[in-house]
């Protein structure tokens, strides 16, 4: 594309007010959808496709990008303040944002967080616009194998995000990672476990068990434990990252903002595995390793720029190629469709004044969003002054509705309140919840990968060690656990 | 306090269940003071006798509630919603679009065979379901449902990288032949009939294929650009924009026609195997109400429908998502389901068992 159509193309978005103000309507209403537990960004964009029937193409998807970014960065709030992930990809915020709440950090957590998931859409805006014509081959050069060594890898984070016990962790991811079993076989098609309900033929979802493993344990601690009256001191003064502090985390930002941005060009795959490798990173390359989980602002930094550096990433495969990198870009490319537009190379050649449009809209929505957080911060630490009663009933009324509204089924909601009072039980005996929703995820996901993978080659294990990638990932892997193992055993001889 | 906190956490359970029972009680309501509607039946309790109420013409008075059974944003909730505004200003009516998804569509269908049969709840079938039925996944017969209009139809394609090892079907059957149970497709899910025509395509061939389930379309695509598949049985839809950039070539058609848009992509009849030895089955969407709709009704409804479909609007749609859109009412649908039926049983008897 010439430099003059884009310069041109760029000013006319940042010239119409109705395309601005609808993607600053588009980008609040994410935040809102991101920081409610049940309910998602996917939900969110959904509901503005019929808008776009009526709207120009640009300003249709400028405002579906808003929802999008929102929808990844609003997420944190609810994980910060509450200890409940608002979307799949805050999991990880909660480890150590909710932590920093307590110690009365709550503040400074929630602008680390609006900061990190500026930085993360930024980097991956960039690596979108200046990149995405040489990056079209990544998306493609995952196949089975690689997605299967992909998840391998992910189960060995466990470790990571375990808090005390690792025992326990395990145990935890394997719950997880049983509950992935119920469904449709991915391979053969068979049922298994459904009992012969109908509801359960597509699996247990994310959002039933987030709402199930975070929200009702919450609510029913609350309700059972006495001293849950303590108050917080909520410092206030120094929520914005100062200059320093920023530098000193650069590292960090843009390593998870490209994990984020990697992972979210493999298609199907999205926010919250970037955010677990991301943190597991950060507490790899840190000197203070143990500090993680206790409140260190590295751990939400590391989770919040690698969720949305997703967004631009998974925009890429969609503009190239016209696969989707995830659930919301496979919404966005209908949206795209609705308009006669065909994604692809044709498309930068044909219609610059969309590709451009999509670029600048995405821009202008990540500016918004951190704008928003931030002046909100100030409204959203309110939430830790309702009393504990007040705030209990509301989480209630939202639990229960947002798992009713992810597929206007009232069955989800009856999973939510089993999934619940399982995670009431593993919350009273100490049990860590990110492994459980870690195991969910990537147990679907290896299960089905290693299946195809063994499909693809008739059996033959060395499947996953000719193939370069997939080899050099499970590689990685082993290694991790290799030394962590040894590391654990030389702490216990000198403890000895 | 801890008393307090467990009577607000009962009452903000009671109201939310008090919520669901309104629902119900509130369906129930509505329905009995329709008796009035002359398209209803005059005894709202009883579901079965629809000769009751035989008015000449049915009225639509009401917004019409058409569930569709995937998830809101993908292709087919996508068709559905691009039908309300033609409902809206050509026709006047209210097309009201509620997702229920889950089950491979069966969740969805389930609540519409379970409505009342007023004609005001409708659902979008597809051949999933006739699948899930066929293979007594679903607790439905296709004696449950008034079958109303078709909507679209879309011949499965096999499609595989463009440049690649394979010039045409001709060449990608001959290579399974030399390699039986090597040459893998890649099949958007699975036990459906996208997996059907690709082992009746084997049979045809007299050969085998490895056959890799994946979830969804846009996974079989990127592992063929990306060289992981050998090929890949999908709608026209889901694989134009990789075909038109180069990067995927249509190999043949499941169907007895070309496709208007890829007219170079024979038929696999042209290329001399029998892919509908089983029947003539296709992937295809209809609209579908409960069993016992008065018969007006159905009329008034399919004539309705038939009218937005094939609108210049809707028609231009369906071009440019490639799908057929040539709808279909009355008996010659009601044979025409029974006929992609009673393949599909074959298939689940003979393929998938």
């Amino acid at each position: 594309m010439d430099l003059n159509v884009i310069i041109t193309n760029a000013i006319a978005v940042f010239l119409d007010p109705s395309t601005l103000l609808l993607v600053i309507v588009g980008t609040f209403m994410g935040l809102v959808f991101g920081a409610l537990p049940g309910l998602t960004s996917t939900m969110g964009v959904a509901i503005l496709i019929p808008l776009t029937f009526t709207l120009e193409p640009v300003q249709a998807i400028g405002m579906m990008l808003g929802t999008y970014v929102g929808g990844m960065a609003g997420g944190a709030v609810s994980a910060i303040l509450l200890n409940i992930p608002g979307t799949p990809s805050a999991v990880v915020t909660c480890l150590d944002g909710y932590p920093m709440a307590k110690q009365g950090r709550g503040a400074e957590a929630l602008g680390w967080a609006a900061f990190a998931s500026g930085f993360g859409s930024i980097i991956s805006w960039l690596i979108l616009v200046i990149l995405s014509p040489y990056l079209a081959r990544l998306c493609t050069g995952f196949g089975s194998p690689e997605y299967a060594a992909l998840a391998f890898f992910g189960l060995t984070i466990i470790a990571a995000v375990s808090g005390k016990s690792i025992i326990k962790g395990i145990i935890a991811g394997l719950i997880g990672v049983s509950l992935s079993f119920v469904g449709v076989d991915p391979i053969w098609g068979d049922l298994r476990f459904t009992f012969g309900n109908i509801n359960l033929m597509s699996g247990i979802s994310t959002m039933p068990a987030l709402i199930g493993f975070y929200s009702i344990p919450q609510i029913l601690m609350s309700c059972t434990d006495k001293n849950n009256t303590e108050k917080v001191d909520i410092k206030l003064h120094n929520f914005v990252p100062s200059l320093k502090k920023l530098f000193q985390s650069m590292v960090n930002i843009i390593r998870s903002s490209v994990i984020g941005t990697i992972i979210g060009i493999i298609p199907a795959t999205g926010g919250n595995i970037a955010s677990f490798l991301a943190y597991d990173q950060e507490k790899r390359f840190s000197k203070v390793p143990a500090s993680f989980g206790k409140g260190n602002e590295q751990g939400v930094i590391a989770s919040e720029a690698a969720n949305n550096g997703v967004c631009g990433g998974a925009l890429i495969p969609m503009l190239t190629l016209g696969i989707p990198g995830d659930s919301v870009t496979a919404i966005l490319l209908g949206g795209l469709m609705i308009h006669g537009l065909k994604p692809g190379p044709a498309l930068f050649l044909e219609s610059p004044d969309v590709v451009v449009g999509i670029f600048t809209t995405l821009f202008i929505a990540t500016v918004v969003m951190v704008l928003i957080q931030m002046v909100g911060i100030k409204l959203f630490i309110k939430v830790l002054n309702v009393p504990v009663h007040y705030l209990t009933a509301a989480l209630v009324i939202l639990s229960l509705v947002g798992s009713y509204a992810l597929r206007n089924n009232f069955f989800d909601v009856i999973l939510t309140l089993v999934l619940g009072i399982l995670g009431y039980f593993m919350a009273k005996a100490k049990f860590p919840m990110a492994p459980t929703v870690l195991g969910l995820v990537l147990g679907a996901m290896f299960e089905g990968e290693i299946r195809r993978s063994l499909k693809m080659s008739a059996g033959a294990v060395s499947i996953f060690f000719t193939r370069p990638v997939a080899c050099v990932i499970i590689l990685i892997a082993l290694t991790v656990v290799v030394t962590n193992i040894v590391k654990a055993i030389r702490k216990q001889n000198e403890a000895q | 306090m801890l008393s307090k906190q467990i009577v607000t956490v009962a009452l903000g359970i009671a109201m939310i269940l008090s919520m669901a029972a309104c629902s119900k009680t509130q369906n129930s309501t509505t329905v009995s003071s329709e008796a009035s509607v002359p398209a209803v039946s005059s005894e709202p309790d009883s579901t079965t006798s629809p000769e009751k109420a035989p008015e000449k013409t049915a009225e639509i008075t009401k917004p019409i509630t058409l569930i569709v059974p995937w998830n809101a944003g993908g292709g087919t909730d996508i068709m559905a919603r691009y039908l309300q505004p033609i409902f809206k200003n050509e026709l006047g009516i209210d097309l009201t679009i509620k997702n229920v998804e889950g089950g491979g569509s069966a969740v969805g269908l389930t609540e519409v065979i379970a409505s009342k049969p007023d004609g005001y709840t409708l659902g979008l079938a597809s051949s999933s379901y006739l699948a899930l039925v066929a293979q007594g996944r679903m607790d439905a017969g296709i004696d449950k449902t008034t079958n109303i209009v078709t909507v679209s139809e879309d011949p499965i394609i096999l499609v595989a990288k463009a440049n690649g090892k394979y010039a045409d079907a001709k060449a990608f059957v001959d290579a399974a032949k030399a390699n039986p149970g090597k040459v893998s497709i890649g099949v958007p899910g699975s036990n459906n009939v996208n997996q059907a025509f690709a082992a009746l395509l084997g049979r045809g061939a007299d050969t085998e294929f490895n056959f890799l389930p994946f979830d969804g379309a846009s996974r079989v695509s990127a592992d063929i650009i990306g060289g992981h598949i050998d090929a890949g049985v999908v709608k026209p839809s889901e694989a134009i924009t990789q075909i038109q950039s180069g990067d995927l070539i249509a190999l043949g058609v499941f169907s007895n026609n070309r496709l208007t848009l890829l007219p170079e992509t024979p038929t696999f009849a042209e290329v001399g195997y029998d892919v509908f030895s089983l029947g003539q089955i296709t992937q295809m969407s209809y609209i579908i109400g409960p069993a016992g709709m008065d018969p007006e009704m159905q009329k008034t409804l399919a004539e309705l429908f038939q009218k937005a479909l094939q609108s210049n609007d809707f028609q231009k749609f369906a071009d440019e998502r490639v799908f057929v859109c040539s709808p279909i009412i009355g008996d010659e649908l009601d044979s025409y389901i029974n006929d992609i039926y009673a393949g599909m049983e074959k298939v689940s008897t003979e393929i998938f068992s």
